[in-house]
């Protein structure tokens, strides 16, 4: 097995190491059962797993054994067809399968940063659940941890000589391929207080902080223009912008200004796209919460929402009250579209928030 | 004078022109009192990536101290208009014939709500340059960099302020100085808790 490795922070390149390993992984998984199975002469054991999930009414959205998310999921049931031929099966496995399942349908919808952290949590979890079978990627993710751990440090020193680079499954270059146009996407439209990465849009206004009013380059107040949502829009500039002054409005409303001398995604002028849709946009922060009912709890600090917003949050928790099951798990993007993570499609946004409704230093700006 | 490269600093770029012009105007310490006196203008430009385009000048007076002052603001956006306002950096000489220059930096007052003159705090300035900024001042030649009573003996009420000891005439560290307790410090929203 060609074992590639990362030598700096480029996220292709690491997301390229994730993908490649999810398919060794899946491969060496999938030999490795029907092996068993083909020595227990059932050849359709793929199929028959099929037909017993199906008769039992839950979804199965698997075309073949070497999908890692299958086996991942099928080994963790509690009817596993599968976990008696897993040699060192434990909790701790099922635990990682799980949290390995949840991020890599996260890479599979673009959620997932793909930067060096987020390599060693996932180096990690592949090393987990493929160290007790006995499989060769285990290795791998070992290297890549030692590796991203040196690039961290600090103390990684490239090679004069570039590293032949192993070649790409065709279904690592479509997982590139689907990042690379979400990304541009991303950075088109960043999140509210992230950077703004494309040109100075041409309209240029000026927020006055003390009359809360817009102006254009004549000095004349454009607040009109925004009807109803003129208090709204304001806020939300004031909220990553608070000193006020020159802003630029894109053609379809997204608004730039200068914060800390970095050109920044402040809000809209006008109506947010999208705001109707539940659609989840951004990469998933690498943190869970949960929803008590009445409140929601960071698992990682365990703090507590109301305590810790910078603005007034009781309101938006008791819609979500209204939405949400107690004990709900939960997880956020940067873009703040807040949802409830799935193992498998496309999670559905719940409500979006920004930083002055979330935990201090989480989301951008 | 040899002609100096430019100078990246943070989000600033410094420019220096070539050559001295005379310039005639009110000292810093005279400007209420004063008449007006002639002196020696050398000048740098400070740029940044947020628009500053600001044209500084170092004068030397015929009979005043030397200071460092903002000529001129090209361009840039509404809050850079404080750093003509209030950007002048006095220089003194010190015990030993050197310029000492007071490092008070440009701070958001919430309670003003502009940018004004504050004693340095060499932990926030680091902060906000990003590395260290007597470093940064030795790189360039600076003679000693501290407070005032450790670098000149200083025993008054100001012996507490931070400053730094230069050759007199180095304009290439007044300008890193100048830059990064003044514009950089505007660039960056100092004192405003985002």
């Amino acid at each position: 097995m060609a074992f590639a490795l990362p030598e700096d922070d480029d996220d292709i390149t690491i997301l390229g190491i994730m993908a490649s390993m999810e398919i060794a992984a899946a491969n060496e998984f999938s030999d490795f059962l029907n092996n068993q199975f083909t020595a227990a002469g059932k050849l359709d054991w793929f199929e028959e797993i099929r037909h017993y999930r199906k008769s039992l009414g839950a979804p199965f959205n698997y075309n073949a054994a070497n999908d890692l998310r299958f086996v991942l999921n099928e080994a963790a049931q509690h009817d596993s067809q599968i976990w008696h031929l897993i040699p060192n099966m434990n909790q701790m496995w099922v635990n990682a399968a799980d949290n390995l399942r949840k991020k890599l349908n996260q890479l599979h919808h673009q959620q997932l940063r793909p930067d060096l952290n987020t390599l060693f949590q996932m180096s990690t979890l592949f090393q987990q659940v493929t160290e007790g079978p006995g499989l060769e990627v285990a290795s791998w993710a070992r290297a890549v941890k030692s590796r991203v751990q040196s690039i961290l440090a600090g103390t990684y020193k490239a090679p004069q000589v570039p590293t032949a680079e192993p070649e790409k499954p065709k279904a690592v270059k479509k997982v590139e391929q689907e990042y690379k146009t979400a990304k541009k996407e991303f950075e088109k439209r960043p999140p509210w207080g992230a950077r703004w990465a494309g040109l100075k849009p041409s309209r240029e206004l000026s927020l006055d902080r003390r009359t809360r009013d817009i102006y254009d380059s004549n000095g004349v107040s454009v607040k009109h223009e925004l009807g109803q949502l003129a208090e709204q829009v304001t806020a939300m500039w004031l909220r990553y912008f608070p000193l006020g002054g020159e802003v630029w409005v894109d053609e379809d409303g997204a608004t730039m200004a200068y914060i800390k001398g970095m050109p920044t995604m402040v809000g809209w002028f006008g109506p947010a796209p999208d705001e109707d849709k539940d659609n989840v946009r951004g990469f998933v922060l690498p943190r869970d919460y949960e929803f008590t009912g009445t409140d929601i709890v960071d698992l990682e600090s365990r703090s507590i929402l109301s305590k810790n917003s910078g603005e007034p949050i009781k309101e938006h928790l008791a819609l979500l009250s209204k939405k949400l099951p107690e004990g709900a798990k939960l997880n956020i993007t940067d873009y703040g579209d807040l949802f409830i993570p799935v193992d498998d499609g496309e999670p559905k946004r719940i409500t979006r928030m920004h930083k002055g409704i979330w935990f201090p230093g989480q989301l951008p700006g | 004078m040899s002609e100096l490269a430019n100078i990246s600093v943070s989000k600033c770029e410094i420019e220096f022109m070539p050559g001295s012009k005379p310039y005639r105007g009110k000292p810093m310490a005279d400007r209420k009192d004063g008449t007006e006196q002639t002196g020696t203008l050398t000048t740098f430009r400070v740029a940044s990536s947020d628009e500053l385009n600001l044209i500084v000048g170092l004068i030397e007076w015929e009979s005043a101290e030397p200071e460092v002052s903002p000529i001129d603001l090209i361009s840039g956006l509404q809050k850079h208009n404080g750093l003509m306002r209030r950007g002048r950096m006095s220089i003194k000489h010190s015990a030993d014939g050197k310029w000492l220059v007071v490092l008070s930096v440009l701070k958001y007052s919430p309670a003003k709500e502009y940018f004004t003159l504050h004693g340095g705090n060499i932990e926030e300035i680091d902060a906000f340059l990003g590395h260290s900024f007597k470093d940064l001042l030795a790189g360039s030649g600076a003679l000693r960099f501290g407070n005032r009573a450790e670098i000149d003996g200083d025993t008054s009420r100001t012996a507490n302020q931070l400053a730094v000891v230069i050759e007199p005439g180095d304009i290439q560290t007044l300008a890193l100085a100048y830059t990064v307790t003044r514009p950089l410090a505007v660039i960056n929203d100092y004192g405003l808790d985002l």
